[in-house]
């Protein structure tokens, strides 16, 4: 190999390897960023399911109270002072519903 | 300290220390990655069948007394004379003024969705092939066992419905019959012939220009899980969601869009069951559903089924746009127990455009 074609090759593989180390330092700062940017916006219905009545009304509130105590029952899962959400993420991990 | 809360902190610091400046607002190249639905002219939405059941009450009962919510679907007596259906059609008009329908949903009660069918021509629609794709929001007994009176019309119509389905799913899709203590409750005598798209939550799945199907792996109960949300991005407008019954939740559906799609910043309203208030009952918790669903300043609402009156009317009430309906739906054969006068849901026969 002449030593101009080394200097390309080398000069090639150097830019190779920043752009890989671009591409992954990209990655990177967008998934921080997004972190950052849904914490900073104060956009309500994001996070788990069960973090909140306002994530998961469709369940924890849409139906009435007694239904989950039926289902707690059943499963002798406390619920006398137990609020409906909690009572909902117990049987969701049981895998009852 | 929730994750959430512990971000903030973080931001704030940062902010405090001037790093906010290039960490909180993102140049394009870090920006998040969208998804790009592309864009339509209209939505129109005609409401078919909203009254899944005509009577509250019953639908409670068969609940409670077969076990409770957590109970399988396939294993309760259902009231036969309590079935209605959910069904509804959108039509998509493209920029080129091509338009485009789709059913959503086919019911519960095979007579009485063949009686919807006909009132609305959409028995023809769907023989003609200018219906000849339905999108099955979730497997719950009132948006899927009335498949029989959608296949005797066309049985090899494209269905995407969430792959999460049960085989007594299956059994009644490609023909079969399902019996709980000894009483049939289901019947399809036209086997499927046609392509299931079975959808995931990893993906958005693109129907037309504008339109695409996202599937939310929710839990829901009677035994259900998983349920698919059609976005559509109206030109100049914003994005409309439309839901069978919404278990994902109203706020998780406007920041999915906002968070995910090209656009979605801008929300233009909804239709369908916001799966509130679904037996009537209020709860001053979902005050809160309705300030979070201002915060997105939507322009239209249309809301029916399992949203509940009272939250539509306290809704309507707080000023969110709650579009009204009519009383077309008193010339059904039957009507639910809930209904009033009010009119705080678009109801059978109703039609509204985004």
């Amino acid at each position: 190999m002449r030593r101009r074609e080394f200097f390309r090759d080398a000069l090639d593989e150097s830019i190779r390897a920043a752009q890989k180390g671009f591409i992954s330092l990209q990655e990177t700062f967008t998934e921080v960023n997004d972190s950052v940017q849904d914490a900073l916006d104060d956009t309500p219905g994001k996070g788990d399911f069960f973090d909140s009545y306002e994530m998961s009304y469709s369940l924890t509130l849409a139906y009435p109270r007694e239904m989950f105590e039926q289902m707690a029952r059943d499963q002798d899962i406390p619920y006398e002072g137990v609020e409906t959400i909690d009572i909902a993420n117990e049987l969701y991990k049981r895998g009852v519903i | 300290m929730k994750r959430r809360n512990f971000l903030k902190a973080m931001g704030a610091t940062a902010a405090g220390v001037g790093a906010a400046a290039t960490i909180g607002a993102p140049t394009k190249a870090f920006a998040r990655k969208k998804e790009d639905i592309g864009e339509c002219k209209s939505l129109k939405i005609t409401v078919l069948t909203e009254t899944s059941w005509f009577d509250n009450d019953q639908f409670k009962k068969d609940i409670v007394d077969n076990g409770g919510a957590s109970t399988n679907q396939y294993d309760i007596p259902w009231d036969p004379k309590n079935a209605g259906g959910y069904a509804t059609l959108l039509e998509i008009e493209q920029l080129d003024g091509t338009v485009n329908k789709l059913l959503m949903d086919t019911g519960w009660s095979n007579e009485w969705m063949d009686y919807v069918y006909d009132r609305h021509g959409i028995d023809k629609m769907i023989e003609s092939g200018e219906i000849d794709t339905m999108v099955l929001t979730h497997w719950h007994l009132d948006h899927f066992w009335g498949i029989e009176s959608t296949l005797k019309h066309n049985d090899k119509i494209k269905i995407y419905g969430p792959e999460t389905m049960y085989p007594e799913d299956e059994k009644l899709l490609y023909g079969g019959k399902n019996e709980a203590k000894g009483v049939v409750i289901n019947k399809n005598d036209v086997p499927f012939k046609g392509e299931l798209v079975k959808t995931n939550s990893k993906q958005f799945y693109k129907l037309y220009p504008g339109v695409a199907i996202k599937e939310f792996d929710v839990p829901i109960l009677l035994r259900v899980r998983g349920e698919n949300v059609v976005y559509v991005n109206v030109k100049g407008k914003g994005i409309v969601t439309v839901t069978g019954c919404c278990h994902p939740g109203l706020l998780t559906l406007y920041s999915t869009a906002r968070r995910q799609i090209k656009g979605g910043d801008k929300i233009y309203g909804c239709y369908g069951g916001l799966h509130i208030s679904l037996f009537e009952n209020w709860d001053p918790k979902m005050d809160d559903i309705i300030k979070g669903a201002k915060a997105f300043n939507p322009v239209k609402m249309g809301c029916n089924h399992c949203t509940g009156w009272v939250w539509a009317e306290n809704a309507a009430k707080a000023g969110l746009p709650i579009v009204k309906g009519t009383n077309e739906y008193k010339n059904y054969p039957r009507q639910s127990s809930v209904a009033k006068d009010t009119n705080v849901f678009l109801t059978n026969g109703d039609t509204v455009v985004f």
